[in-house]
């Protein structure tokens, strides 16, 4: 028996939903980042109706320190869902902590893309909203763990 | 009670897996993405307009139409390309150039547009087509894109007066206009798209690549 499937409390029914919750968005936002990052290598040789993201991932905020923005979202996503998966596998109490605390940092740094995207770049690209979406997200999570575990 | 430190390694194979073939869907959906092959466009859009602007021979065998956005980058890029395709071809291809102003991400390219066609009444359309492009960093940044189109065509030693007037003038307008609909109703989103023979081709990456492209056209056409 796995302990996926351990009868368990109610809370920690709920802290499992969240830690699925964790999971999903995760999820999604690393698939979306990892697309991002696929785009700025390859370069669009188009400029399209649908997204901004040209004009995005093509600006000098697309690479911090010499790493694509997209691909530093993809590690920061990783680490979400490899923490969350560990925690619903080994029920590992250091990776609530990551689960936590890191997302705030996300988000703020998702808060400082955003604000160059809408007022500096001007330019709005779809799959970079999603990205903060998710982040945004996980942010939220991570509030309500915070508040189960005191 | 199971031991909970023992590494699970059917759910973590599992899960490097699914993760591994999600990563990798995503990769090929980005890569191919963006500017690929639509549907058959309707027949009559693909024939060649009376008021379309063309170069090379019309009697080819090889239709390449342009859609085109005077104000996006590439469109600059591959205008260079069309161009020495329509040169070195001059027999065997025509070239067709449309409008597809994307307005929304380029405020100027309309106007860009009404301005190639304001000179393509006094008999200048690739003229200012080409100074449009080659100046593009210019004007596009300008707050007064049409104070320099004036200029251009002051250069092209256009009548000005006429030119301002065109300009505005509905015909022009509804020149723009109609490539811009044939555009959007064969399902186009992106700019340069290039239609050979009724086929929307992924946009080749080079000259070189376009060339081969066109010329696989050649074989087929024998």
């Amino acid at each position: 028996m796995t302990n996926l499937e351990k009868p368990s409390n109610p809370i920690s029914s709920k802290l499992n939903k969240l830690v699925y919750s964790f999971i999903v968005v995760a999820l999604v936002g690393l698939l979306d980042a990892v697309f991002l990052t696929v785009k700025h290598y390859t370069g669009d040789i188009s400029c399209s109706l649908i997204t901004g993201c040209q004009e995005v991932l093509s600006s000098s905020y697309s690479v911090i320190f010499g790493i694509p923005t997209a691909l530093l979202g993809a590690g920061y996503y990783i680490v979400i869902l490899l923490a969350a998966l560990i925690y619903a596998e080994q029920k590992k109490g250091l990776m609530l902590k990551v689960l936590s605390y890191l997302p705030t940092l996300g988000f703020l740094f998702s808060l400082w893309l955003i604000y160059l995207m809408m007022f500096v770049i001007e330019a709005l690209c779809q799959y970079c909203l999603l990205s903060a979406m998710t982040s945004t997200l996980l942010f939220i999570f991570s509030l309500i763990l915070i508040k189960k575990n005191k | 009670m199971n031991n909970q430190n023992k590494t699970n390694w059917s759910f973590w194979s599992i899960v490097i897996i699914i993760l591994i073939a999600l990563i990798m869907g995503v990769v090929l959906l980005a890569k191919s993405s963006g500017n690929g092959p639509g549907t058959i466009p309707p027949q009559e859009i693909m024939n060649i307009q009376e008021d379309d602007h063309i170069k090379g021979n019309k009697e080819a065998d090889v239709v390449i139409i342009e859609y085109s956005d005077f104000q996006c980058p590439f469109c600059k890029i591959y205008s260079f390309h069309s161009r020495k395709i329509a040169e070195e071809f001059s027999d065997e291809v025509v070239v067709v150039f449309r409008h597809f102003p994307l307005k929304s991400i380029h405020p100027h390219a309309e106007l860009a547009s009404q301005a190639t066609e304001a000179a393509g009444l006094q008999g200048k359309f690739w003229e200012m087509h080409d100074i449009i492009f080659e100046r593009q960093e210019e004007w596009s940044e300008s707050t007064d894109a049409f104070g320099l189109f004036k200029q251009y065509a002051e250069t092209l030693e256009l009548d000005l007066e006429k030119f301002t007037t065109d300009i505005y003038s509905g015909l022009v307008k509804d020149k723009v206009k109609k490539d811009l609909a044939s555009a959007l109703e064969i399902g186009l989103n992106s700019t340069p798209t290039f239609i050979i023979n009724g086929e929307q081709i992924n946009t080749p990456s080079s000259y070189d690549k376009f060339r081969k492209t066109v010329q696989s056209y050649f074989v087929e056409v024998e």
